[in-house]
Protein backbone atom coordinates (compact mmCIF):
# COMPACT_ATOMS: atom_id res chain seq x y z
CA UNK A 1 0.00 0.00 0.00
CA UNK A 2 1.23 3.47 -0.88
CA UNK A 3 2.18 5.57 2.13
CA UNK A 4 0.36 8.90 2.38
CA UNK A 5 2.38 12.06 1.89
CA UNK A 6 2.63 13.84 5.32
CA UNK A 7 1.83 17.17 3.60
CA UNK A 8 -1.36 15.71 2.13
CA UNK A 9 -2.31 14.30 5.53
CA UNK A 10 -1.79 17.69 7.19
CA UNK A 11 -3.99 19.38 4.58
CA UNK A 12 -6.72 16.78 5.10
CA UNK A 13 -6.63 17.29 8.89
CA UNK A 14 -6.80 21.08 8.49
CA UNK A 15 -9.68 20.76 6.00
CA UNK A 16 -11.61 18.51 8.40
CA UNK A 17 -11.06 20.98 11.27
CA UNK A 18 -12.22 23.91 9.10
CA UNK A 19 -15.30 21.97 8.01
CA UNK A 20 -16.17 21.17 11.63
CA UNK A 21 -15.79 24.82 12.62
CA UNK A 22 -17.95 25.93 9.70
CA UNK A 23 -20.70 23.43 10.48
CA UNK A 24 -20.74 24.53 14.15
CA UNK A 25 -21.03 28.16 13.03
CA UNK A 26 -23.92 27.22 10.69
CA UNK A 27 -25.68 25.42 13.56
CA UNK A 28 -25.32 28.47 15.82
CA UNK A 29 -26.70 30.71 13.05
CA UNK A 30 -29.68 28.38 12.68
CA UNK A 31 -30.35 28.39 16.44
CA UNK A 32 -30.09 32.20 16.60
CA UNK A 33 -32.47 32.49 13.66
CA UNK A 34 -34.99 30.15 15.37
CA UNK A 35 -34.71 32.10 18.63
CA UNK A 36 -35.43 35.34 16.77
CA UNK A 37 -38.79 33.90 15.61
CA UNK A 38 -41.94 33.89 17.78
CA UNK A 39 -42.53 30.40 19.31
CA UNK A 40 -45.44 29.65 16.94
CA UNK A 41 -43.10 30.02 13.96
CA UNK A 42 -40.53 27.56 15.35
CA UNK A 43 -42.72 24.52 14.81
CA UNK A 44 -41.83 23.29 11.34
CA UNK A 45 -40.55 20.13 13.01
CA UNK A 46 -43.19 17.44 12.56
CA UNK A 47 -42.16 14.57 10.29
CA UNK A 48 -44.98 12.76 8.55
CA UNK A 49 -44.75 8.99 8.25
CA UNK A 50 -44.61 7.65 4.71
CA UNK A 51 -45.21 3.96 4.24
CA UNK A 52 -43.79 1.66 6.85
CA UNK A 53 -40.47 3.21 7.83
CA UNK A 54 -39.82 6.47 5.96
CA UNK A 55 -40.66 9.99 7.20
CA UNK A 56 -40.52 13.48 5.73
CA UNK A 57 -40.86 17.01 7.07
CA UNK B 1 -44.54 19.93 8.28
CA UNK B 2 -45.76 22.77 10.46
CA UNK B 3 -46.95 21.36 13.80
CA UNK B 4 -48.62 24.64 14.86
CA UNK B 5 -52.23 23.61 13.94
CA UNK B 6 -51.90 20.22 15.67
CA UNK B 7 -50.28 21.73 18.74
CA UNK B 8 -52.88 24.53 18.97
CA UNK B 9 -55.68 21.96 18.71
CA UNK B 10 -54.05 19.73 21.32
CA UNK B 11 -53.53 22.67 23.71
CA UNK B 12 -57.19 23.69 23.30
CA UNK B 13 -58.48 20.15 23.95
CA UNK B 14 -56.18 19.73 26.99
CA UNK B 15 -57.28 23.06 28.45
CA UNK B 16 -60.99 22.40 27.80
CA UNK B 17 -60.71 19.04 29.54
CA UNK B 18 -58.49 20.43 32.31
CA UNK B 19 -55.85 17.79 31.68
CA UNK B 20 -52.53 19.28 32.71
CA UNK B 21 -49.58 17.88 30.79
CA UNK B 22 -46.11 19.19 29.96
CA UNK B 23 -44.59 19.01 26.50
CA UNK B 24 -41.29 17.17 26.53
CA UNK B 25 -38.98 15.72 23.89
CA UNK B 26 -38.14 17.23 20.53
CA UNK B 27 -41.43 19.12 20.13
CA UNK B 28 -40.73 21.00 23.38
CA UNK B 29 -37.13 21.52 22.25
CA UNK B 30 -38.38 22.98 18.94
CA UNK B 31 -40.57 25.44 20.88
CA UNK B 32 -37.43 26.54 22.75
CA UNK B 33 -35.80 27.16 19.33
CA UNK B 34 -33.80 23.96 18.79
CA UNK B 35 -33.51 22.93 15.11
CA UNK B 36 -34.73 19.35 15.63
CA UNK B 37 -37.59 17.29 14.17
CA UNK B 38 -39.92 14.59 15.47
CA UNK B 39 -42.65 12.19 14.37
CA UNK B 40 -44.77 12.59 17.50
CA UNK B 41 -45.77 14.93 20.30
CA UNK B 42 -44.57 13.79 23.74
CA UNK B 43 -46.26 14.87 26.95
CA UNK B 44 -45.56 14.19 30.61
CA UNK B 45 -48.65 13.87 32.84
CA UNK B 46 -49.73 12.66 36.26
CA UNK B 47 -51.12 9.16 35.84
CA UNK B 48 -54.07 9.41 38.23
CA UNK B 49 -57.52 7.79 37.76
CA UNK B 50 -59.05 11.25 37.18
CA UNK B 51 -56.45 12.12 34.55
CA UNK B 52 -56.99 8.76 32.81
CA UNK B 53 -60.67 9.64 32.44
CA UNK B 54 -59.71 13.04 31.03
CA UNK B 55 -57.27 11.35 28.65
CA UNK B 56 -60.12 9.20 27.29
CA UNK B 57 -62.16 12.37 26.65
CA UNK B 58 -59.19 14.04 24.94
CA UNK B 59 -58.75 10.98 22.68
CA UNK B 60 -62.45 11.07 21.78
CA UNK B 61 -62.37 14.76 20.82
CA UNK B 62 -59.22 14.21 18.72
CA UNK B 63 -60.83 11.14 17.08
CA UNK B 64 -57.84 9.07 18.20
CA UNK B 65 -57.51 5.67 19.82
CA UNK B 66 -55.43 4.99 22.94
CA UNK B 67 -52.73 2.34 22.50
CA UNK B 68 -50.41 0.86 25.13
CA UNK B 69 -47.10 0.12 23.38
CA UNK B 70 -44.56 -1.57 25.59
CA UNK B 71 -41.74 0.72 26.67
CA UNK B 72 -39.92 -0.01 29.90
CA UNK B 73 -40.35 2.59 32.69
CA UNK B 74 -42.39 5.20 30.75
CA UNK B 75 -46.05 4.19 31.54
CA UNK B 76 -46.86 5.22 27.99
CA UNK B 77 -50.31 5.89 26.55
CA UNK B 78 -50.24 6.60 22.81
CA UNK B 79 -53.05 8.53 21.13
CA UNK B 80 -53.08 7.60 17.48
CA UNK B 81 -55.28 9.09 14.78
CA UNK B 82 -55.47 6.84 11.76
CA UNK B 83 -56.67 9.36 9.16
CA UNK B 84 -53.46 11.47 9.25
CA UNK B 85 -51.07 9.41 11.41
CA UNK B 86 -51.06 11.97 14.24
CA UNK B 87 -49.29 10.43 17.24
CA UNK B 88 -49.34 11.90 20.73
CA UNK B 89 -47.55 10.09 23.55
CA UNK B 90 -48.63 10.69 27.15
CA UNK B 91 -46.04 9.45 29.63
CA UNK B 92 -46.56 8.93 33.33
CA UNK B 93 -42.84 8.44 33.94
CA UNK B 94 -39.81 9.98 32.26
CA UNK B 95 -36.25 8.68 32.41
CA UNK B 96 -33.79 10.91 34.23
CA UNK B 97 -36.23 13.38 35.80
CA UNK B 98 -37.34 13.34 39.44
CA UNK B 99 -41.07 14.03 39.40
CA UNK B 100 -43.87 15.79 37.52
CA UNK B 101 -43.79 18.64 40.05
CA UNK B 102 -40.07 19.07 39.57
CA UNK B 103 -40.38 19.27 35.76
CA UNK B 104 -43.38 21.62 36.13
CA UNK B 105 -41.43 23.99 38.38
CA UNK B 106 -38.85 24.56 35.60
CA UNK B 107 -41.30 24.47 32.66
CA UNK B 108 -41.93 27.46 30.39
CA UNK B 109 -45.44 28.54 29.37
CA UNK B 110 -46.02 29.25 25.67
CA UNK B 111 -49.08 30.49 23.85
CA UNK B 112 -49.93 28.58 20.68
CA UNK B 113 -53.03 29.59 18.72
CA UNK B 114 -54.25 31.56 21.76
CA UNK B 115 -53.94 28.50 24.03
CA UNK B 116 -51.47 28.13 26.88
CA UNK B 117 -49.20 25.09 26.86
CA UNK B 118 -46.30 24.15 29.15
CA UNK B 119 -42.96 22.98 27.75
CA UNK B 120 -40.29 21.30 29.86
CA UNK B 121 -37.02 23.20 30.26
CA UNK B 122 -34.15 22.30 27.95
CA UNK B 123 -32.20 21.08 31.00
CA UNK B 124 -34.96 18.55 31.79
CA UNK B 125 -35.22 17.50 28.12
CA UNK B 126 -31.45 16.97 27.98
CA UNK B 127 -31.52 14.98 31.25
CA UNK B 128 -34.33 12.72 29.96
CA UNK B 129 -32.59 12.12 26.64
CA UNK B 130 -29.29 11.36 28.32
CA UNK B 131 -31.01 8.87 30.66
CA UNK B 132 -32.95 7.23 27.80
CA UNK B 133 -29.59 6.68 26.09
CA UNK B 134 -30.96 5.67 22.68
CA UNK B 135 -28.88 6.65 19.66
CA UNK B 136 -31.49 9.10 18.35
CA UNK B 137 -31.66 10.80 21.78
CA UNK B 138 -27.90 11.09 22.25
CA UNK B 139 -27.53 12.44 18.69
CA UNK B 140 -29.41 15.67 19.47
CA UNK B 141 -27.93 16.44 22.90
CA UNK B 142 -25.19 18.67 21.45
CA UNK B 143 -27.83 20.70 19.53
CA UNK B 144 -30.00 21.02 22.65
CA UNK B 145 -27.05 22.15 24.79
CA UNK B 146 -26.09 24.80 22.23
CA UNK B 147 -29.73 25.98 22.08
CA UNK B 148 -29.89 26.14 25.91
CA UNK B 149 -26.73 28.27 26.00
CA UNK B 150 -28.02 30.58 23.24
CA UNK B 151 -31.43 30.87 24.94
CA UNK B 152 -29.72 31.87 28.21
CA UNK B 153 -27.48 34.33 26.33
CA UNK B 154 -30.44 35.99 24.58
CA UNK B 155 -32.39 36.19 27.89
CA UNK B 156 -29.41 37.91 29.54
CA UNK B 157 -29.23 40.32 26.60
CA UNK B 158 -32.97 41.09 26.88
CA UNK B 159 -32.68 41.71 30.62
CA UNK B 160 -29.76 44.11 30.08
CA UNK B 161 -31.49 45.96 27.24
Amino acid sequence: MKKRDPKEKKIAVEAAAALKLESERALLDLIRHRLSLPPEKRLNCLRRKIGLRATCL
Amino acid sequence: MDAQPELALLARVLNENRLEAILIGNMAAALHGAPVSTVDIDLFFRKTPANMEKLKRVAKVLEAVILRPYYPVSALFRLQRERDGLQIDFMGKIDGVKSYENVRSHAAAYEIGGQKILAASLDDIIRSKRAAGRGKDLAVIDILEKTRDEEARSERKENRG
